[in-house]
């Protein structure tokens, strides 16, 4: 099909961006426009104005951040950007492999890490690595600039803490500690892409082998994107055996209602969020210097 | 019905348009909708059955069965697919008041039959008034050879709006309203001996032909399975009935394979089964019960009559390519490394070459199905091939191209191959059932050696000698004994364009047309040899390789040949592993667009190793076979044959496809 007609917008300024959704109730942000756009096509979404942030240049890109020797990654950062950068590969590991995993080459070159967030839908990969790596999610609005916890982002499926008129203008990754490593696993549906689970983890090592900390975060399992606090918690001042991390594994999903549909079961999900969790881990543990290599 | 001046406006009125819609009751099941009290579809069709059909002896081949040794079973669903050409359908209408004239520009696969029925049936008007251009289309797996109601609508529309409209389809539109593929649900029983020697087969199928009949009448969804079940086996007393059942989902087709895939699904499943069942090596019960080379041409028993090949040799070879004697060291070595392997085996022949058309309309395929060919020598020396077949996709530009360059001893780079339209080309049928090569390929050879035989005789006259002291030779014609005489193609040409000088009683012009209607069907063969690894926690199931050996007869152009058998192959792979067209039970399709219905990925593709073999077909001059179905043919039974090697010591007998990680997954949970 083809979409209902509408108004379009590229503002050279955040501000102007702001202004323009506060005033413009029917209009809606064209970052990458992969989930966008494919909904005005069907018409399930007619927005009266398209506010295109193509022109943000400053929102592009991968740089310190501010403080504390993390990363600062722009809100229109292309997925393929943020797969092949150095820092985020050798100290974002899961993040890295969330991105490649995604969709194809030319939808990876489109697609933005803002909008794959702002989307937030239910099965989307890159939220279960920023779970996994404590991302800090950096939004303005009207009322000024503020920060959001990635655990307080994601409501229910396409439903986010953003106020009205507000956007993402970038991510915050906090530095790696020494001894720590990610990795996300992930089983993907054949037709979309999206996984039917995927499972990020984040491992940090104490000196004498035990984990000092560690995040484990699933999606496409349930209506949003959530930690495994029991696993992590399982986990947490052990020594990271292959026994151990499967005993933990064996936790994920307590508490969750697994998503049913055309793809695949409730109970199939649960299955694979134990398996993917253990080969997350599993090689988090391994690259983070522990003597597990399974 | 919307026309509008673009897309978009279309659209827009689509949406403002406000339809209440009172549900009757609906059934998609055949089975369900023979029922008693089930919904009726149409007043003309009681109890929805369109057609039922048997095919044997059904007496003998129950008592064979009562008297058999073994007998196993298998009730399987050969699930409906949907057909994904790169390019949706698409239709332009023009009307020329002046003359009366009307013009489609359509994607379809049988331009001069749609041209026919259209006059005929449809429109009402005379045939000259219809002109159908059919350009370079976007592939088609069977389902552009049907009429769609887009192609009378725009006609029409033109008529009446007196300028031309255009109707493209969308990649939702085509999920929805193109005709689907396969959906069999088969009941077989295989009885045999117990040492391994198969007596009877029967089957009862219920095809589901969604709400409409086929313009081509019911023959693919019956014939093609129920002549097909014993596939390349001797067996004594086989059986098969189908019954073709009107439902309330999108109407069935041809998908490339159609029939032929089902049936070798459902017989190399079971033979499987009985392999196990006696204790013997599935490819020793295949080799003994094979048909021999000394026993064509072969009665199947079921209407067929095989033609020529060499079933055990190719087996052979496959299995010799596959590594067969090596699997089972492969196989434990790969559990110890916490890998599960599995190996299939899938045989199969292909009925092709469509046909005989007398045969064809017994068969339930109504429609002529004899092909034509005209070739022109311009007396400037340039050649014209015109052609009844039409490419979508399979380089009819090429392969045909070189039967006249390979004929009259010309380069390539002399001919054009035209097709397509319905005003330049000859009367023709169109490309189906792989026929376009053995049927269209030997209409033109016959054309190039009669326009060869005139040039031959023309030069015969002007060098005044015997013609049996002609040589034909690289385009030159020259008497035996002086070669220095030697005249080109476009001088004789040129000189039975004059027409001054030429043997009397002969028609001037280098033009020579054709027809060929073949004498019967022809039989191209194959054996497939699947290797699966699946992954234990997760059920994923990954094709290692892909062993093939395909015997189309005599080959045209190899290449060509190559690409069909790859292409073939993911076509099957897709159907055995992830596709199948899902329907609520209220009839509404649940995968409509290509996020919910898979497709093969390059990553999902593993090595093909094929192999060719070249055993000529009698019944057409170029030797030829079909060929472009052969790999859909054996890779779904191939590879789900490997799924279920694979897991055998888990006590999983059988699963249907497709085999997405989670059935398989489940089928690992169950069996442990």
């Amino acid at each position: 099909m083809i979409a209902a007609q509408f108004e379009y917008s590229a503002p050279d300024t955040v501000s102007e961006v702001v202004v323009l959704l506060k005033h413009r109730p029917g209009a809606r942000v064209l970052a990458g426009g992969h989930d966008l756009l494919a909904q005005m096509k069907q018409r399930r979404l007619s927005p009266t104005l398209l506010v295109d942030l193509r022109n943000l240049k400053d929102l592009v890109g991968i740089s310190p951040a501010q403080a504390g020797g993390g990363v600062w990654i722009g809100a229109m950062t292309s997925c393929a950007a943020i797969a092949e950068d150095a820092w985020v590969q050798a100290n974002a590991g899961a993040l890295a492999e969330a991105a490649l995993s995604m969709g194809d080459a030319q939808m990876r070159n489109v697609a933005t890490i803002g909008g794959n967030l702002a989307y937030s839908d239910p099965a989307a990969d890159l939220p279960a690595a920023l779970l996994a790596l404590d991302g800090i999610i950096l939004v303005s609005g009207p009322d000024g600039a503020r920060t959001i916890p990635i655990t307080d982002f994601f409501r229910t499926a396409h439903v986010t803490a953003l106020q009205a008129a507000e956007i993402i203008t970038g991510i915050e990754l906090p530095a790696a500690a020494a001894r720590s490593a990610s990795a996300y696993a992930k089983q993907a549906i054949p037709s979309n892409c999206y996984p039917l689970c995927g499972v990020a983890a984040r491992v940090t090592l104490a000196a004498d082998g035990a984990v000092a900390a560690c995040r484990v975060a699933a999606t496409g399992i349930s209506d949003h994107p959530l930690r495994l606090a029991t696993v992590e918690g399982s986990l947490e001042g052990t020594i990271p055996s292959a026994e151990a991390i499967a005993a933990a594994c064996g936790l994920a999903g307590q508490g969750i209602t697994f998503t049913s549909d055309l793809y695949g079961s409730g109970e199939y999900r649960a299955h694979l969020a134990r398996v993917l969790a253990r080969r997350a881990l599993s090689r988090a543990v391994a690259q983070a210097g522990g003597n597990y290599t399974g | 019905v919307v026309v509008a001046e673009s897309r978009a406006q279309a659209f827009d009125a689509l949406q403002a348009i406000r339809v209440d819609y009172e549900p009757l009751p609906v059934v998609v099941d055949p089975r369900e909708a023979l029922k008693p009290g089930a919904p009726q579809l149409h007043a003309e069709v009681p109890n929805n059955l369109n057609a039922y059909i048997p095919y044997g002896n059904k007496e003998a081949a129950m008592q064979a069965l009562d008297e058999a040794e073994v007998v196993v079973e298998l009730t399987t669903y050969n699930q409906r697919t949907i057909n994904n050409p790169l390019e949706p359908r698409a239709a332009l209408g023009e009307y020329d008041p002046a003359t009366g004239d009307y013009t489609l520009h359509a994607t379809s696969q049988s331009p001069h039959d749609h041209r026919l029925l259209l006059a005929l049936m449809i429109l009402g008007v005379p045939m000259n008034k219809i002109r159908i251009v059919a350009p370079n289309i976007g592939g088609s797996f069977g389902t552009k050879g049907y009429i769609y109601p887009d192609m009378p609508l725009v006609l029409f529309l033109a008529k009446e709006l007196g300028r031309p409209v255009k109707w493209v389809d969308s990649r939702a539109g085509l999920m929805r309203s193109t005709v689907q593929g396969r959906d069999q649900h088969m009941a077989a029983k295989l009885g045999g001996t117990r040492d391994g020697r198969i007596t009877s087969f029967t089957c009862t199928s219920y095809a589901n032909l969604g709400a409409y009949p086929s313009t081509i009448g019911p023959g693919v969804a019956t014939a093609m399975v129920g002549r097909n079940v014993t596939s390349v086996y001797d067996i004594a007393y086989p059986f098969c009935e189908i019954y073709a059942v009107f439902t309330n989902i999108v109407p069935l087709g041809a998908q490339r394979g159609s029939g032929r895939s089902e049936t070798t699904f459902l017989i190399e499943r079971l033979i499987d089964m009985y392999a196990q069942e006696i204790g013997m090596d599935p490819a020793v019960v295949r080799r003994q019960n094979l048909i021999r080379p000394d026993q064509f041409p072969f009665d199947n028993r079921m209407g067929w009559l095989y033609d020529s090949g060499d079933y055990p040799a190719a087996f052979d070879r496959a299995l010799e390519l596959a590594g067969y004697a090596q699997f089972p060291a492969m196989k434990a070595e790969a559990r110890r490394r916490g890998k599960r392997l599995g190996i299939g085996l899938a045989p199969f022949v292909a009925i092709s070459g469509v046909g005989p058309s007398a045969r064809m309309a017994k068969e339930g395929m109504l429609g002529g199905t004899w092909e034509s060919a005209s070739i022109r020598v311009h007396p400037t020396g340039e050649v014209s091939v015109t052609i009844g077949s039409k490419p979508h996709g399979q380089s009819h530009e090429t392969t045909f191209g070189q039967i006249v360059a390979d004929e009259l001893g010309i380069d390539l780079s002399q001919i054009e191959v035209l097709h397509s339209d319905t005003r330049r080309a000859p009367f023709g049928q169109g490309s189906y059932g792989s026929r376009s090569y053995s049927v269209g390929g030997a209409a033109t050879y016959r054309a190039a050696r009669a326009l060869k035989l005139k040039v031959c005789q023309t030069a015969a006259h002007i060098m005044k000698v015997p013609e049996s002291e002609i040589v034909y030779e690289d385009g030159k014609v020259f008497p035996r004994s002086s070669p220095e005489k030697a005249q080109t193609l476009q001088e004789i040409a040129l000189a039975l364009w004059y027409a001054w000088d030429i043997p009397p009683g002969m028609e001037p012009s280098l033009d020579v047309t054709t027809f060929f209607d073949p004498p019967d069907f022809n039989f191209p063969y194959g054996v497939h040899v699947a290797i699966v690894e699946i992954d234990e926690e997760t059920g994923e199931v990954k094709v290692l390789r892909h062993v093939g050996v395909h015997d189309p007869g005599t080959a045209g152009n190899v290449l060509i040949l190559e690409g069909q058998m790859q292409g073939g192959i993911i076509h099957g792979l897709g159907q055995a592993l992830m596709e199948e067209a899902r329907y609520t039970a209220n009839g509404q399709l649940e995968t409509p667009s290509l996020y919910e219905y898979p497709l093969p990925r390059s990553t999902d593709v593993p090595a093909f190793e094929l192999a060719l073999m070249q055993t000529p077909t009698p019944h057409s001059d170029l030797g030829a076979k079909g060929a472009g179905e052969l790999g859909t043919v054996g890779a779904p039974a191939a590879i789900t044959n490997a799924v279920c090697n694979a897991l055998a010591d888990l006590g999983v007998r059988h699963l249907d496809m497709p085999l997405t990680p989670e059935k398989v997954w489940r089928a690992m949970q169950q069996g442990r």
